[in-house]
């Protein structure tokens, strides 16, 4: 696109539409492990760009640039890959409407098709959300859209290439590994970990507004997506609907077997004996197993007349360890949370930096969150716990916002991990961690300045 | 859509009063044509006399179905609301989603709710009774029941001109305790043309905290605008 043209649709405002943002978020932290940093620093400018050119066809851009610092790092100060400036490009696609209900779209976007809000067990594309605060995550797939979208009932098919490898937030691999190893790999810094699988997702659904109830009925294939499953066919089920104050929803994903990492017996008290015995350290026996398997979560807010809003939900993984298990993912962790990490498996896209990454380790969660806006007109105070019902370690966030100017928030949070119940955790040694009290990180406070444009 | 306007001034010059109904339909005809696309503002003044400004546009359809989107100010540019009957919900940018809302929630943190805005078919949510008002002699007095918990109000004290008749002059609402929540008045009567004519400025105070109000203003209110279904559809949210 040209310059002039560029210049032209600027000077149409029903053309286009600019919005975005400046952040910056300073985090001073407890550090516990090797590497963390206590006192980072994040900045962030976002712009969101809208061209509709004609009524029928919109071009949407949402992008990020981050300068990242970390300093005070846990183990003495140095280069950090994950503290390095980036980009993220979280949507860029073109959405065209050829009649009113056919919709084309293709490019990279986020969809969410369950009703959940911090857990949303049916998404199986997007990169990974804090759910104590879904809003940090705006990234999306890269995909191709059909939709046949009515007033109650929309039809929708997509197919989504995983990300494989990417620099500066574009994609030099999607779908396929290229024949050659990336520079880094060549060189040794990173295992070449490509295969010759072509690495997708279908995923379809068909949406009813019935009895006032949203009831969105999915079904998505997947091969080695997000997750280690291959030819993995899954049905999903999302239900939400109000009652006068109060939403109520769920949604479940159905599968057969797990994906679940389980540490071979022995090798979590000491992993360089099985190395050296050529023993696996981890592995995933239930890939192909045929008992059903589900994940879940069910919740739902309360509108209060004053503006606040209570919200909960439960979420049910049936991919997480039962307490033999856990003690020993989490005595390797603990000790060699790298290797671990490598072997759960981490996205290459994945999406805004999260203040709060959480894989479910275990099965029973429950997140209850209170925001109470415009006290005092311009404040809000925000609070949310997200608990591990097995040992009832949790991670405790609050939070409170203040607004002097429509276009600008200040916020000031707490990330409080706390321990829980000693008897229900990991036991190493003499010491006992909850799942929540595993990571690197002990208390973190983190002001954040966001300035709207 | 001709048909009503005559009705309603056939109603007004009728010596016989109208029926609580009919006076009901004549202020939801003029508050809530059939479809309209209008651009409004809202200012909400705070408890210490300062302002929050808002822009959006509204599309009603046919039906209890209306859509807004947000342009100002930037913190919630992108925002949209859907109604569709029962159904409310918002999109928000930041989450790349819609979720359900309940109609009952502040709109945007001003003293107007989400119906307010939403939803203004009177007749399909309340019970009328027709009173007059000695105090008010050109106008009726319009008393509203709720027929169910899902309305925004459990009732409604409308007085409307008796001609034209609907013409709203000012509304109290409240609780099912009968505590007083807030009171509107209508005023500036534009017309917008095509047969639109009605109140411009609607100024809803907030009766527990009594310093605060909220005023919306429509800038324009096109009832010839298209208003197809598929732009009330939750799969068309965030285009």
């Amino acid at each position: 696109m040209t310059p002039l043209i560029l210049l032209l649709l600027a000077q149409s405002p029903s053309l286009v539409s600019v919005t975005g943002y400046l952040d910056s978020r300073t985090t001073t932290a407890e550090t516990l492990g090797d590497g963390a940093a206590g006192l980072t620093e994040l900045v962030e400018g976002n712009v969101q760009l809208k061209l509709t050119p004609h009524e029928r066809f919109t071009v949407q851009v949402d992008a990020s640039l981050f300068w990242q610092g970390a300093w005070f790092l846990h183990g003495g100060d140095r280069d950090s890959p994950q503290y390095r400036p980036l980009m993220v490009l979280s949507e860029a696609y073109v959405d065209a409407t050829p009649q009113d209900s056919v919709r084309l779209l293709a490019g990279k976007k986020r969809i969410v098709w369950g009703s959940g809000l911090a857990f949303n067990p049916t998404d199986l594309i997007n990169p990974p959300k804090d759910p104590t605060n879904p809003t940090f995550q705006r990234t999306g797939a890269w995909l191709g859209m059909v939709e046949f979208p009515f007033e109650k009932v929309a039809l929708s098919a997509v197919v989504s290439g995983k990300t494989l490898q990417q620099y500066a937030g574009l994609p030099t691999a999607l779908v396929w590994y290229p024949p050659y190893p990336s520079f880094e790999a060549a060189q040794g810094w990173v295992p070449d970990v490509r295969d010759d699988e072509a690495h997708w997702a279908f995923m379809s659904r068909l949406y009813l507004l019935v009895a006032d109830t949203d009831v969105t009925l999915s079904l998505a294939y997947t091969n080695l997506y997000n997750d280690a499953f291959r030819n993995k066919t899954r049905p999903g089920l999302s239900l939400s609907r109000t009652f006068g104050g109060l939403e109520l929803h769920g949604e479940a994903l159905w599968q057969t077997g797990s994906p679940r990492v389980e540490v071979t017996d022995g090798c979590e008290a000491s992993p360089q004996q099985c190395v050296l015995r050529g023993i696996p350290l981890a592995s995933r026996p239930y890939l192909e197993a045929d008992w059903l398997n589900v994940n879940a979560v069910v919740g739902g807010r309360y509108y209060f007349e004053d503006g606040g809003v209570f919200s909960t939900e439960y979420f049910y993984n049936g991919d997480g360890h039962d307490p033999a298990g856990f003690q020993k993912l989490g005595t390797l962790f603990k000790q060699y949370p790298a290797l671990v990490q490598a072997a759960l498996g981490a996205s290459q896209d994945p999406g805004t930096p999260q203040q709060f990454a959480f894989v479910p380790l275990r099965r029973h969660y429950l997140l209850l969150s209170y925001q109470k806006p415009q006290l005092f007109d311009d404040w809000t105070i925000f609070a949310s716990v997200l608990a591990s019902l097995e040992d009832l370690s949790m991670q405790l966030v609050p939070q409170v916002s203040y607004e002097p100017w429509q276009w600008l928030r200040l916020t000031l949070a707490a990330y409080i991990p706390l321990p829980g119940v000693p008897e229900w955790g990991v036991r190493i040694g003499d010491d006992t961690y909850g799942e929540f009290t595993l990571s690197p990180y002990g208390t973190r406070v983190l002001f954040t300045a966001r300035a709207f444009f | 859509m001709t048909a009503l306007p005559f009705a309603l001034v056939a109603l007004a010059l009728s010596a016989e009063p109208p029926t609580a109904l009919d006076a009901l339909k004549a202020y939801d005809a003029l508050m809530a044509p059939p479809h309209f696309k209008a651009t409004t503002r809202m200012t909400a003044h705070r408890d210490d006399g300062s302002t929050r400004e808002y822009a959006m546009t509204v599309l009603k359809g046919e039906g209890d179905k209306s859509r807004v989107w947000f342009q100002e100010p930037a913190a919630v540019r992108g925002q949209e609301m859907l109604r569709n009957g029962e159904n409310l919900w918002v999109y928000m940018p930041n989450l790349k989603r819609a979720l359900r809302l309940a109609s009952r929630d502040s709109f945007q943190g001003g003293d107007f709710n989400n119906a307010d805005i939403m939803r203004a078919d009177y007749a399909v949510d309340y019970e009328a009774t027709l009173e007059e008002d000695a105090a008010a002699p050109d106008t009726w007095l319009l008393k509203l029941k709720a027929k169910s918990t899902d309305a925004s109000y459990d009732a409604i004290k409308l007085w409307i001109q008796k001609a034209p008749l609907g013409m709203p002059v000012k509304g109290e609402y409240y609780t099912a305790s009968g505590k007083l929540l807030r009171s509107a008045k209508f005023s500036e009567v534009k017309d917008f043309g095509h047969g639109a004519k009605r109140p411009s400025r609607i100024t809803m105070r907030n009766e527990i905290a009594t310093a605060r109000y909220s005023e919306l203003v429509f800038d324009t209110l096109d009832v010839t605008a298209p208003a197809p279904d598929s732009k009330f559809a939750l799969a068309d949210l965030g285009r």
